[in-house]
């Protein structure tokens, strides 16, 4: 991965001040693909049968007999998750078509069709979002931000069907207003309802279910919610990593033994300026790093982890480069080579 | 329970006179705790017969076997496979006058709960855990003389 992907540039966050960031690979284990195995929780209608068998000896003869086999019938069970990927949104004032993701898992046992809704008006907020319009979309590719390939949501007409056990990313997309402070908050929040019921934990449909199994709801009562908080930040660190190629011949190819020199840019843009910040960033696969290349704004680093700044680590192989309290509005430059194996 | 013992005595009848070298008769049954609630307030817990479950619910079951035969039965082992879709609820087996065996394999090897082994695919062993277990064994320490009977019980959790 030679550069960094606009929209996966991470900000940090203002009220702690403190940023931690991998340049190339950002956290986005949360996400994945937007239909996913959560939990083996047994079919509605599967049939459970259980028998023993008993052998013994009579005299010289050993005998084997089998007992009946009763059978248990699986239950369909309403129930559903939502979780905030992130808790906590950082933003900008003014920013516009913001997304923000939300897992909804179908913790039942049976294929359901869920139902959502977003709310930006919450009680305790600093300022309310301003939901799009569309404001709610399916992650059909699981990227955990908006892409061509999702589709607008359209309460009653494409609501999702998850089958039991399967997990969809929903986007909400909403505007910041203008003209607020650092610090200012407001929380959205996703409200999922299973379409076939919701209702009092325990409550029973006799043979509504599949294959005309019993419906009971679970815990959930068949409804859940989850809020994501947006955190207006005038902090903003950018990265920008750039690679140059030098091969063996004196030329550009990236074949093996060329060095391959890669330049991150850090910026600090915004009114406050970031504590503690760190860039590490791991060694791409099929190279190797080349000792002694790390540099920080044109000083050479040693790669162990000592007195300065920099260091290089193995397995996973990354460097990394301990920045400190950055001021707004400055610009560092990490730099280190690799050698394609 | 009352009809249980009506089949148990027409079966031991008929097989006392069919099986006259040695008969077992074995059942199995499935129930689940519930709680009852008695006139005065006091909670208890009995077991009624189970028919319908669900993901996470405890299933209860008992096997009892008889010897309706003429003759001592020896050797007399009793292995339940874990149903499928379920996983076997951690020190639930219980059957008096038995030693407790599990099996990882699908039935291949029994062993007791703290000699198992699990083989990952990558050739590394570790400790079997109750979710591992494939099959549930009971021997019998002493022969099961005509008439005697004796029971065994475990516990399963649907997944």
């Amino acid at each position: 991965m030679s550069d960094v992907d606009a929209r996966k540039q991470p900000k940090a966050r203002n009220g702690h001040r403190l940023a931690r960031i991998g340049a190339a690979a950002l956290a986005l284990a949360e996400l994945g693909t937007p239909v996913s195995g959560w939990a083996a929780t047994t079919p509605a209608g599967t049939v459970i049968q259980a028998s023993a068998e008993v052998s013994f000896t009579v005299g010289t003869n050993t005998l084997s007999v089998y007992s009946n086999a009763p059978s248990l019938v699986v239950d369909q069970l309403i129930d559903v998750a939502v979780g905030a990927v992130m808790p906590v949104v950082p933003v900008h004032a003014a920013e516009t078509a913001r997304s923000v993701a939300f897992r909804i898992t179908n913790t039942g046992n049976a294929p359901e069709t869920i139902r959502l809704a977003l709310t930006t008006a919450v009680a305790g907020n600093g300022y309310d979002a301003i939901p799009r319009s569309p404001a709610l979309y399916l992650d059909t590719d699981g990227s955990g931000t908006l892409t061509a390939a999702d589709v607008a949501y359209a309460p009653g007409s494409n609501d999702p069907q998850l089958p039991g056990g399967a997990s969809l990313l929903v986007l909400a997309l909403v505007d910041v207003p203008g003209g607020l402070a650092d610090g200012a908050h407001a929380k959205l929040q996703i409200a999922a309802v299973v379409a076939q019921g919701s209702g009092a934990p325990g409550s029973v449909s006799a043979g509504s279910g599949v294959a005309g199994v019993d419906v009971i709801t679970g815990l959930s009562g068949g409804t859940a919610q989850a809020l994501s908080e947006l955190l207006v930040s005038g902090v903003d660190v950018a990265l920008q990593k750039t690679a140059t190629v030098l091969d063996p011949n004196g030329g550009n190819a990236p074949q093996t033994g060329a060095r391959i020199q890669y330049d991150i840019q850090v910026r600090v843009t915004g009114p406050a300026g970031v504590h503690g910040l760190i860039v590490s960033d791991p060694i791409p696969a099929s190279t190797h790093y080349v000792p002694a290349s790390l540099l920080l704004d044109g000083i050479a680093l040693s790669d162990a982890a000592d007195g300065d700044a920099g260091s290089f680590s193995s397995a996973p192989d990354q460097i990394q480069v301990a920045l400190g309290d950055v001021p707004a509005g400055a610009i560092h430059h990490v730099r280190f080579s690799v050698l394609i194996n | 329970m009352k009809s249980l013992f009506v089949v148990l005595t027409l079966f031991a009848s008929f097989a006392a006179s069919a099986a006259p070298q040695g008969s077992i008769l074995v059942k199995t049954v499935a129930e689940q705790e519930q709680t009852v609630t008695a006139a005065d307030g006091t909670k208890s817990t009995q077991l009624a017969p189970a028919s319908r479950v669900l993901p996470g619910h405890e299933v209860v079951y008992t096997v009892t076997f008889e010897n309706v035969g003429h003759d001592a039965a020896s050797n007399v082992v009793v292995t339940n496979p874990v149903p499928e879709h379920t996983s076997y609820q951690v020190g639930s087996a219980f059957g008096p006058g038995t030693d407790l065996l599990f099996s990882t394999d699908g039935g291949h090897s029994f062993a007791p709960a703290d000699a198992l082994e699990v083989h990952a695919a990558d050739g590394s062993t570790r400790a079997a855990g109750p979710e591992d277990y494939t099959h549930i064994r009971f021997v019998l320490k002493n022969s099961l003389t005509p008439g005697a009977v004796a029971f065994a019980r475990y516990r399963t959790i649907v997944k």
